[in-house]
């Protein structure tokens, strides 16, 4: 399998380039878990896309009379602290919390494979100092940095996925070297160097693509994190801007009411269909790409 | 390269990183526009410029920031964490109570979390597409979007209000007299002192935060260890194996899991420090006095002694957590060597 | 006179001064105040409790130890000397280890007057200048020692001496102070000053054994507040007169007191009580609603609500003087919009007052009509503003802003006003009020030290704050948030030379009529103002278990442990 890959490319033309892509998605709409996944993710798409289209009433709008009202027919997940149907603001919250979910997954493991390979390939001092910076990361207060980060930049969501990036890059950095480095030693990888592949190429066809499963399943496991992060943030200004609802900060608020279930049950549900979401499409995703699977199933 | 060489090399590079984070901290807790000791002293005392000044003396902040800071590393390099604005109290005498309270608490949820989580990825790779398999999948796809609060208040509810089989929230029963402090945690100190009382009534205390802790490590856990065991299940040598009539359990024991030791090892010590830093919540449930809401505590007030105390203590627990994560990867792998 | 979290607790004040004057130190001197208007301290329930108190000595049993079990939120307590601390939480631990030279009559369910404890007699001198205590014979403290005028001198000059959060109350009010005899001490203060006996209900001005204290590094010198080496001790044990004895204080976690056997009245009733700190509030609930805790504090407004059926707990309610109100910029650098007065009164108009009373706070506050609390002297419910939309409209229209504004309002995340009302929530109330006038308010939440900051520096133009009393006297307000340049007024850059004048004149002078008058006054030119809008008066609520007798709640102190019993 190793050598193969190894062969020169032969010219393409623009067709035959993206077959390979077209390929992949035929395959992955065949594949079962990853359409279910698909479906999910795409719905709740649409539901953002829609949510003021859809929603039955205005997600600010107050009702104190009938506030704490567990689910009925007029207000089908309840109503919270102010009286405001919690079913339009999981709605509408899709519109903060999606977003805010996938920029932070993507930007993490973007800057957590960087620093995760080139420790774990390159080893030694470069290694030592990378994954010390990280610890230190990880051991730094997320809320002196979050504060700072408000004090400096000033609040807003693209500074709270900026905060929540900084403090959450190093659990990727570190899962990926580990990888990397049990990578790196096997056979097909010291034959690929042996036959002259240069290094860096060594890294990105050979190694990478083998650690890549399990950043999908981290990545997807992570969107649920990335959510509720985000609304622990949330209370120093790096979030969403009330009155928008956002699913962490209503999670947090069923906090304080416990007893009234449905206001942390029903955003929690939302996180949850998410994460499931994600999380099929992203094994779905590894079968599809990954090399052995593929060929025993071709 | 000798384990005691590597050993040195890393406290070699550890000690100035922590200097420099004490200088970043320094200076952002400097650059946040606001005034530590608005958050400490009462409205009348601010007002009045004898205690206004009795403080900034006493703290140090009628000083330039530089002398500051060179302050408290001096003092820091002799092992002097300084003190609390807030209490008053020596920062490392604070360390010593509510670390080894957290240490206790996420050594169990590991113990919890790896116990249940490995197993239950090996068995959920083995069995792929199974009933096992999906019940372990769809068990991790919890674990890791419940809210923490709500695991706790629903574990408490039912185990200690509803069913009362369980002790509720707190470290020990409130009443016992409790063992000298030795090590900091209780099960280990009344343990030494040979007190049993105490010893039963933490251990079951100890078991719901543990549980709730440990639930998004051990989904974690469980998570990576089937994909990584998925990962090895299917290269050349396993099949190689099979093909060989070596049993099923064989293969999985000698081979496979073997190899995919090193995300599984790492995933762990990840959890585990993640665990420390991270309690605030099950700390806050089980009114539990560690050092995740000390931390928070002092972050609030930018106390900045406990801040950096609390850093520093943490980062060095990650760097000893990694250090053992480190050699453990050449341990199961002897191709990997310490670099 | 402060925020919450920082420090303040009540404070009985300078109401007494003009009973004192004309009574001439009688302790059963009745305030100025008229009833009418005095908020009951206690509910019925709590009276119902209180009248059926024992008061028969204990009876110990041996094997059957008493332990009542208090469950406090993520409190306050960062020291426990009673020379340092200043928050919210400490003054009843303080109160059971520790005893003043006067206190709250009834058991602390009564404000508006004081009645000698360690002192058996006081007399004040006729310019209200010189206070001259006799100390009560056969006190003993917790040690054994007897109480002598050098204990009362050296608690007293030791606490202006650590120049910590609570020296001013002694450094600010008091010339000089003297032992007489071992059983006389005379204070001279610096100027008249009606609050001063109250003040010394405070537990910062408890009595502590200065042999013990000495023994344990305690100075009272004035190079205390480097040389007293005393509070670390102080901060584990206790060294006072009071019923009950400080053996151990675990921060974050529990502070355990026992019965002093040396007591000089009836030994209290507790062999232990224990503090714990259950920084949840739906964990706490439970470990109360399991029989775990006896007493819990701060409990949820819609959980208490639950517990209110249930048949073996008391709730009781008790007034405070915590006020959450609205302040807004006078300052056309900082809004253009709101330093016109016409639109700070639009906005006043526009804020549904009931809503929040009735609908946030299931009816558990009173509607604070400016900025002081309702049952001090000069105050009057009916001042209070009604929501009125259609004049807020018609004022916008009449300042040239018929189609609204925006307008920033930065807020403290996450944070309970008074403890009790989530910043958040309120703030979305607001909102959604001045949305009906077309004002929108464009929130932004900050942590607690950057909003503090930047509220302190005048810089917000509209902001939600909290103000909780250091005495129970109106000159512990009006001068604050009505004087040119005073700790409040500067945040809103409020300037009105009449309200000026009136707010510190009124501190000056001693006859009752005259001063209610005046503080009513001033509080209508900051109505007329409207720099700040008073939102509510938090009513404060303790879940007790039915069994527990003689709690009752004061404003000073919490609660008097010395009276509960089971």
């Amino acid at each position: 399998m190793a050598v193969d890959v190894l062969l020169p490319a032969p010219r393409l033309s623009w067709a035959e380039r993206f077959r390979p892509a077209l390929t992949t998605l035929r395959r992955l709409l065949r594949n079962r878990s990853a359409t279910v996944g698909l479906a999910i993710v795409l719905a709740w798409m649409l539901v953002a896309l829609l949510a003021p289209a859809i929603a039955p009433y205005s997600p600010s709008a107050q009702q104190l009379r009938m506030r704490l009202r567990p689910p009925s027919e007029q207000h089908l997940f309840g109503t919270d602290e102010l009286g405001r149907d919690i079913f339009s603001r999981v709605l509408h919250g899709a519109r903060i919390s999606l977003p805010i979910a996938l920029v932070v997954v993507i930007a993490t493991s973007s800057v957590g494979i960087l620093v995760g390979a080139v420790a774990g390939y390159v080893g030694g001092i470069v290694d030592e100092v990378l994954m010390r910076v990280a610890d230190a990361v990880l051991a730094f207060p997320s809320l002196i940095l979050a504060i700072a980060i408000t004090a400096a930049l000033g609040p807003g969501l693209l500074n709270a996925a900026l905060a929540i990036t900084l403090v959450l890059w190093p659990e990727y950095a570190r899962l990926v070297r580990s990888q990397v480095i049990a990578l790196r030693e096997m056979e097909f990888v010291t034959a690929a160097l042996a036959v002259g592949a240069s290094p860096v190429r060594a890294l990105f066809t050979h190694i990478l693509p083998n650690a890549l499963p399990l950043m999908l399943v981290k990545v997807s496991l992570d969107m649920g994190n990335a959510i509720l992060l985000a609304a622990s943030l949330s209370f120093v200004g790096l979030g969403a801007i009330p009155p928008t609802p956002e699913w962490g900060a209503m999670i947090a608020a069923g906090r304080h009411k416990f007893f009234e279930w449905w206001l942390a049950t029903f955003p929690g549900l939302a996180v949850f269909s998410v994460v499931i979401g994600f999380n099929f499409l992203g094994d779905g995703l590894r079968d599809v790409l990954d090399p052995r699977l593929n060929r025993r199933a071709g | 390269m000798g384990l005691l060489a590597y050993l040195i090399r890393r406290v070699l590079i550890t000690i100035p990183l922590l200097l420099l984070v004490t200088l970043f901290g320094f200076t952002l807790t400097y650059l946040i526009p606001a005034d530590p000791l608005a958050m400490v002293l009462s409205e009348r005392a601010m007002a009045n410029p004898q205690i206004v000044q009795a403080y900034r003396e006493r703290w140090g902040l009628d000083k330039p920031p530089h002398e500051r800071y060179l302050n408290y590393v001096s003092r820091l390099l002799q092992g002097d964490f300084g003190e609390s604005i807030a209490t008053q109290e020596p920062v490392g005498r604070d360390l010593m109570r509510y670390f080894p309270a957290t240490m206790e608490l996420a050594v169990a949820a590991t113990l919890f979390a790896v116990v249940v989580g490995v197993p239950l990825g090996v068995i959920a790779a083995t069995q792929r597409e199974r009933w096992v398999d999906h019940l372990a999948r769809f068990i991790s796809l919890v674990g890791v979007c419940v809210p923490v609060f709500w695991l706790g208040l629903l574990m408490l509810a039912l185990f200690y209000y509803r069913l009362q089989w369980l002790p509720g929230p707190g470290r020990v029963n409130p009443r016992l007299i409790l063992p000298p402090t030795v090590t900091g945690f209780l099960t280990l100190d009344s343990l030494i002192a040979g007190n049993l009382e105490v010893l039963s009534s933490a251990l079951q205390h100890l078991i719901l935060p543990a549980l709730v802790l440990g639930a998004y490590s051990m989904s974690l856990i469980t998570r990576i260890v089937r994909s990584a065991m998925l990962e090895v299940l299917q290269q050349d040598y396993i099949r190689v194996a099979r093909a060989k009539g070596l049993t099923e359990r064989l293969v999985i024991m000698r081979h496979a899991l073997r190899n995919a030791a090193l995300p599984s090892i790492t995933s762990i010590g990840l959890a585990f420090g993640n665990l420390m830093a991270g309690a605030v919540m099950t700390e806050t449930v089980f009114a539990w006095p560690g050092i995740g809401r000390y931390a928070v505590d002092a972050a609030t007030k930018l106390d900045f002694a406990p801040i950096m105390g609390v850093t520093l203590v943490v980062a060095g627990m990650y760097i000893v957590i990694n250090f053992v994560v480190d050699v453990s990867y050449a341990i199961f792998n002897p191709r990997v060597r310490l670099s | 006179m402060m925020f919450n979290r920082v420090s303040s607790r009540p404070w009985l004040g300078s109401v007494l001064l003009a009973a004192l004057l004309t009574a001439c130190a009688s302790p059963t001197a009745v305030a100025p105040t008229s009833p009418a208007q005095m908020p009951t301290p206690a509910s019925q329930e709590q009276r119902a409790a209180q009248e059926t108190a024992p008061t028969a000595a204990p009876q110990f049993t041996a094997q059957q130890e008493r332990v009542l079990v208090v469950g406090l939120p993520k409190t306050d307590i960062d020291k426990l000397d009673p020379g340092r601390q200043y928050e919210i939480t400490p003054p009843q631990i303080i109160r059971a280890a520790y005893e003043t030279l006067v206190t709250l009559p009834e058991k602390g369910a009564r404000i508006d007057r004081v009645e000698p404890l360690l002192a058996e007699s006081y007399d004040v001198s006729s310019d209200a200048l010189v206070y001259t205590f006799k100390l009560r014979e056969g006190v003993k403290f917790a040690s054994g020692n007897p109480l002598t005028a050098e204990d009362v001198v050296f608690s007293f000059r030791r606490l202006g001496n650590l120049q910590d959060n609570p020296a001013w109350l002694y450094n600010d009010h008091v010339q000089s102070i003297e032992a007489l005899d071992a059983r006389t001490v005379r204070i001279t203060l610096k100027e008249p000053n009606a609050a001063f006996l109250a003040m010394l209900v405070s537990p910062n001005f408890s009595v502590l054994d200065s042999k013990v204290v000495r023994q344990q590094g305690g100075t009272d010198d004035e190079t205390a507040k480097e040389t007293d080496k005393a509070t670390e001790w102080l901060n584990n044990n206790s060294a006072g007169t009071g019923p009950y004895i400080l053996k151990e204080w675990k921060r974050n976690e529990q502070v355990v007191l026992e019965r002093n056997p040396n007591y000089w009245r009836e030994p209290a009733f507790f062999d232990r009580i224990i503090f714990r700190e259950l920084p949840d509030d739906a964990a706490r609930q439970q470990a109360f609603e399991r029989g775990d805790v006896d007493i819990a504090v701060g409990l949820d407004i819609d959980a208490i609500e639950r517990l209110k059926s249930n048949p073996d707990v008391v709730v009781l309610v008790g007034n405070t003087l915590d006020m959450t109100y609205l302040a807004m910029t006078t300052n056309p650098e900082i809004s253009p919009e709101l330093a016109d007065p016409r639109v700070r009164r639009a906005i006043a108009l526009a804020i549904d007052y009931e809503g929040i009373i009735e609908g946030l706070m299931n009816g558990n506050a009173l509607q604070l009509p400016s900025i002081i609390p309702l049952g001090l002297l000069g105050t009057d419910p009916n001042m209070a503003l009604k929501r009125d939309v259609e004049q807020a409209k018609a004022l916008l229209a009449e300042a040239g802003l018929a189609n609204g504004f925006t307008a920033k309002m930065v807020y403290p995340g996450g944070y309970k006003f008074n403890n009790v009302l989530l910043a958040d929530t309120l703030v979305a109330k607001v909102q959604e009020d001045l949305k009906e006038i077309n004002v929108s308010l464009q929130v932004e939440p900050r942590d607690e030290a950057s909003w503090r900051a930047d509220y302190r520096a005048g810089k917000l133009a509209i902001t939600l704050a909290d103000w909780t009393p250091d005495f129970i006297d109106p000159h512990g307000w009006a001068p604050a948030f009505a004087v040119e340049g005073s700790s409040a007024a500067r945040r809103v850059h409020y300037k009105n030379a009449e309200a000026t004048a009136l707010a510190q004149e009124a501190g000056r002078i001693t006859d009752p009529a005259k001063r209610a008058e005046m503080y009513l006054k001033v509080q209508q030119i900051l109505m007329k103002d409207l720099p700040f809008v008073g939102l509510i008066q938090p009513r404060t609520q303790i879940v007790v278990r039915k069994d527990l007798r003689g709690v009752v709640y004061n404003p000073v102190y919490f609660i008097d442990y010395y009276y509960v019993s089971r």
